[in-house]
């Protein structure tokens, strides 16, 4: 029985180090970091000793709501694709889908916070899920309450298409 | 995501410039210079300190910002030796209002993408930021049209330069815009944005897209004077208008004309009409290239194809009368009978009427023009919602009960008003 092993041991996972603009740093697994289109493009080429990140642009309250929403989404995948591969029907992408939505109900200021940070170090669906919410609070409203909504002065323009 | 080409291309130009940018954030031992920035630092002579030069781009402030890091390798602890500079000032001290409207272009495209014309007006009232970023789209690409499939009210004052009001249904808001076009004619037809306009004093119709406010000539219409246009319709493709087919007679009754109008064509081609066709026009329909004309009380029917070429006449089974009211709804065409206790839909390939379940049918008409009113299929609470705000805009829900409701517009008389349904989708 010495040959066999305990499979419940698993390869130490490969980490990331993602250090926010306030000097905080955030171990996280490669491939939640991943996600990042921007820390995949140069990935290969960096020693494995070397894998950190310093991303100026990104607040720690935000990196860690970035991070949340990447290993939402590496954990959801891997748990939809061995759905799959079972063939046992699964309600995973809807799950997910809310999931998104419960995340990106946030006020404007995360939201936008969220956005620049997607943005920045280019997480196309996360970059998407928060345009799409820009959008959806927009929606029907008039530009003076946009400008509520969204706290913004009001630097005096005449309006074209004036609703009531 | 991206609907057209140039869009999609000064997308990826903005992408990969940012990624030129942003890519070499990271690494400790890297030292960037871009596209002819040249950075220079001085650092302390610690032997353990590693330097880290970069360039940020800076909440759509492209001018770099130059970040120098400190950073020591055996303690988590970091410290940022220099001070990010007056950005980081300026946006805590933004904070107060915020920073949407600092929101670079390409994110602001991205949000316009999602958003349609009317949403854009609004965007683009906001702030003198998201007004430019409006502004250069529509260099590259064309707002999203709305395609509300409940029509528009449009108010019309007879006053000139006054504004044009559009009552939208879908959001209970009104719009004025300022379109001295429209003013002194009549509204023939609409469809998708599009209306068919004509003027009171003569004969030379024309286009009008409400929205990108682009205006199509139409040629002189040389119509013998005692006849008066009294319907008109036009097919679209690709939301743009490629026919126009409209009908004069006159009071008598016993002449007219039928004129059709193709995209490019110099002028109308001329189908005649004489003896029973004239007689008592109920209503024109224009579908799939085929154009039919509804004539002695609704009762014959002749087919065209956009030509003007005659292909057939139609005798109909079912007597429809001419008060009953033929309006079209999902690409089918339907006559409701005054009293809205019958209600048809005309088979095409039976060429005749059929009845119908009326239930769930919603009819839009103004009080005088009948023809140019519309007709939606809503199920369930939010045809209430609708009509609730309807009748609140002084709307006349003229069925209570049974299956067809019908909503007629008030006049505004003393105002000399004139509403019109236009359908926008």
């Amino acid at each position: 029985m010495k040959d066999s092993f305990n499979p419940s041991i698993e390869p130490p996972k490969k980490t990331v180090t993602l250090v926010s603009s306030d000097g905080y740093d955030f171990e996280v697994e490669e491939e939640v970091a991943l996600e990042s289109q921007v820390i995949k493009d140069g990935f290969e080429d960096k020693a494995v000793d070397d894998r950190e990140y310093l991303l100026f642009n990104v607040h720690s309250d935000t990196l860690e709501l970035i991070i949340k929403y990447c290993e939402k989404h590496v954990s959801s995948r891997k748990s939809i694709s061995a759905a799959a591969a079972s063939s046992s029907s699964s309600n995973g992408e809807e799950a997910l889908k809310e999931w998104d939505e419960h995340f990106i109900s946030v006020d404007t200021n995360t939201l936008y916070d969220i956005l620049m940070a997607a943005d920045y170090l280019n997480i196309k669906s996360l970059l998407d899920l928060a345009i799409q919410k820009v959008a959806d609070t927009i929606h029907g409203r008039s530009p003076e309450q946009i400008r509520k909504k969204f706290n913004i002065e009001n630097d005096s323009i005449i309006d074209p298409w004036a609703s009531e | 995501m991206f609907p057209n080409a140039p869009i999609h291309l000064v997308f990826q130009f903005v992408r990969v410039y940012k990624k030129c940018v942003v890519v070499h954030l990271a690494g400790k031992s890297t030292v960037i210079t871009i596209g002819g920035l040249v950075v220079g630092v001085v650092v302390g002579s610690a032997v353990e300190n590693w330097l880290h030069v970069d360039i940020v781009p800076f909440f759509g402030i492209h001018s770099p910002a130059v970040v120098v890091e400190n950073y020591n390798r055996k303690s988590s602890k970091r410290i940022f030796l220099c001070d990010m500079g007056n950005q980081l000032k300026f946006c805590t001290k933004k904070r107060g209002s915020s920073l949407w409207s600092l929101l670079q272009q390409d994110i602001l495209w991205l949000i316009i993408e999602h958003l349609d014309f009317i949403d854009c007006q609004c965007v683009s009232a906001v702030c003198r930021n998201w007004r430019s970023a409006c502004k250069n789209y529509c260099t590259i690409s064309s707002f999203r049209t709305p395609d509300d499939q409940i029509p528009w009210l449009m108010s019309q004052n007879s006053q000139p330069n006054s504004m044009v009001e559009f009552y939208r249904p879908l959001t209970n808001k009104t719009h004025k815009i300022y379109l001295p076009e429209i003013f002194a004619t009549l509204c023939l037809y609409s469809k998708d944005g599009w209306l068919l306009l004509r003027p009171y004093a003569n004969h030379q119709l024309f286009l009008l897209n409400l929205f990108t406010k682009d205006k199509i000539d139409l040629p002189k219409l040389i119509v013998d004077p005692k006849n008066f246009i009294s319907k008109g319709t036009f097919s679209t493709q690709l939301k743009s208008p490629n026919c126009v087919i409209v009908v004069a007679n006159n009071y008598n009754c016993d002449k007219g004309a039928i004129y059709g109008w193709k995209t490019g064509a110099a002028t109308w081609k001329e189908y005649d009409l004489s003896g029973p066709p004239v007689a008592y026009i109920s209503n024109i329909w224009l579908t799939d290239n085929l154009f039919y004309y509804f004539f002695s009380h609704g009762t014959k029917g002749v087919v065209l194809d956009v030509d003007l070429n005659f292909l057939q006449n139609i005798l109909f089974s079912k007597r429809t009368h001419v008060s009953y009211n033929m309006t079209v709804c999902e690409n089918e065409l339907y006559a409701i009978s005054e009293d809205a206790s019958d209600v048809y839909r005309f088979d095409r390939s039976a060429m005749d009427w059929v009845t119908v379940d009326s239930s769930n049918l919603i009819c839009f008409y103004g009080k005088m023009f009948s023809d140019t009113g519309a007709m939606i299929r809503e199920q369930g609470r939010k045809a209430h919602l609708l009509l609730d705000n309807l009748i609140s805009r002084g709307c006349q829900k003229e069925r209570r009960e049974g299956p067809v409701i019908f909503v007629y517009v008030r006049m505004e008389g003393e105002h000399a008003y004139r509403t019109t349904w236009i359908k926008v989708g």
